[in-house]
């Protein structure tokens, strides 16, 4: 038996991102807001990060993961929403989309549909480690909620990559009772702030190997060590029985890409404009899908963005689901060009006021440099960057030139100015 | 349970319980597919080893 139920606006995926998009919309007024999610528990991510620095720039306080998680659940239930957890979205029937979970199959009709459904990291066959295939290699997201099932991790840890995940890893490896043995990048240098690895590296006391690449994997049942390859070609071995692949996100794009969406160049995400708008009308992207990924309290900014998109379709009534007809906009590709890995949006729509976010992926690093959009060598913004650039850790990009763009027209490419 | 290749609570039961159970973590991943989808064990991975240590435990302590 399928249970048939119908609803103004669907949100999958209820981490920070799709539960502060859902509030927002029933607080714009829209009826019934539901939120589904396969985890047993709503919150995403921050469920299983213990250490504080959630919330800074959403709710404007600084609190523990869970706490986060509960507080933008209470916030959401206050709002009016319908929240289901334990349900999984399997696919789309046509415009509707189909749903799996302890009561059943369903099949929920919905005016609009946000996906939210976050990103997971890259692990080891994706990554090409050669070596032996023992256990003790996982990802952070592994890691995080092994620690939070009460299960043991191990005793030393090598944790591989240097972004703000990877510092969060090593801090879950101390509430374990784990050792850090070092952490290593094949950057030059970490992708997080100074302040964390200088306090990381003097409170738990590990160095972090910047220009080291893992090159093989050593043990038979259980981890032994990993052999790495220094910036001067020497190699060596570290001794560990835990490896921790932190970073290298990719979004959870297969719904999206069920329905019909493209993939922008980077592989990781959906196509979207500015407005998080797909090329389908009634299908809005949110969160760390869009861009793999951001801290939890920039995801859940994507929330009036996001909102305010999908009230607009809901408003216009259009079709849903795949094969539905393009959506009315029209788009120039958005990409990267010199000293940027990706970008993010992939496209851009004429959109008045100019609104949303961009955000860029640095290849280098510069103090302070030049940054600037062209359109087919028209210049259309140039400015200095607040902050220095390093590599990989994302940049936010003022969006006010979006209302110069030529749509439908050719790249618009966002550079690092020589 | 494992989400990538739908593997359910009572798949992973089964495959532990039944006359002839798996004995390892990697049997067990052979055996129902769970572990082994896009995203090799970052959302399951938890779930499924306690799953597997809850029934190592219940058959250790059986006669």
């Amino acid at each position: 038996v399928r249970h048939e139920r119908s609803v103004d606006v669907l949100v999958v995926g209820g981490g920070p991102a799709g539960l502060t998009t859902a509030t927002e919309l029933a607080r714009l007024g829209v009826g019934r807001v539901e939120v589904v999610d396969r985890g047993s528990e709503l919150g995403g991510i921050p469920l299983f990060c213990e250490h504080t620095g959630f919330g800074l720039r959403d709710l404007r306080r600084s609190l523990s993961g869970p706490a986060y998680a509960a507080r933008l659940v209470d916030r959401a239930a206050a709002a009016g929403v319908d929240l289901r957890p334990g349900v999984c979205v399997t696919g789309w029937d046509g415009g509707a989309l189909l749903t799996t979970s302890p009561d059943g199959l369903a099949r929920v009709e919905a005016g609009a549909v946000v996906l939210a459904t976050g990103a997971r990291e890259r692990p080891r066959p994706a990554r090409w480690i050669p070596g032996d295939r023992p256990a003790g290699v996982l990802t952070t997201g592994q890691l995080q909620r092994s620690v939070r099932h009460g299960l043991t991790v191990g005793s030393s840890a090598v944790v591989v990559g240097a972004e703000h995940v990877s510092f969060s890893a090593v801090l879950t490896l101390r509430h374990a009772g784990a050792r850090v043995v070092a952490m290593t990048t094949e950057r030059g240098r970490h992708q997080s702030y100074a302040a964390f690895r200088f306090a990381a590296a003097a409170r738990y006391r590990f160095p972090v190997l910047t220009g080291t690449r893992v090159v093989r994997v050593v043990g038979r049942d259980r981890v032994q060590g990993v052999d790495v390859v220094g910036p001067d070609g020497a190699g060596r071995r570290l001794e560990c029985d835990v490896v921790v692949l932190t970073g290298d996100w990719v979004g959870e794009h297969e719904l999206a890409r069920a329905a019909g969406v493209g993939l922008d160049p980077s592989r990781t995400a959906p196509l979207v404009d500015t407005l998080l708008r797909t090329a389908l009308p009634g299908l809005v992207c949110a969160g760390n899908l869009v861009h793999a990924v951001l801290t939890a309290d920039a995801a859940a900014l994507d929330a009036s963005v996001a909102a305010a998109s999908a009230l607009a379709a809901l408003r216009t009534g259009s079709a849903l689901g795949p094969g539905a007809a393009p959506g009315p906009f029209p788009t120039a590709p958005l990409v990267a060009g010199v000293g940027l890995s990706r970008v993010a949006p992939g496209l851009v729509a004429l959109a008045e006021p100019p609104r949303g976010r961009v955000v860029v992926w640095p290849d280098l690093a510069r103090r302070r440099p030049e940054l600037e959009v062209r359109q087919g060598g028209r210049l259309l913004w140039r400015g200095r960057a607040v902050r220095p650039l390093v590599p990989d850790r994302p940049y936010d990009l003022p969006a006010g030139w979006v209302h110069d763009v030529q749509a439908p027209g050719p790249e618009v490419v966002v550079s690092v100015s020589p | 349970v494992c989400l990538c290749e739908r593997v359910t609570a009572g798949e992973l039961r089964d495959a532990l319980g039944g006359p002839v159970p798996a004995r390892t973590l990697d049997g067990l991943r052979r055996r129902t597919r769970a572990l082994n989808g896009r995203c090799q064990g970052f959302h399951c991975g938890a779930a499924v080893r306690a799953a597997f240590d809850a029934a190592a435990a219940a058959t250790e302590v059986r006669p």
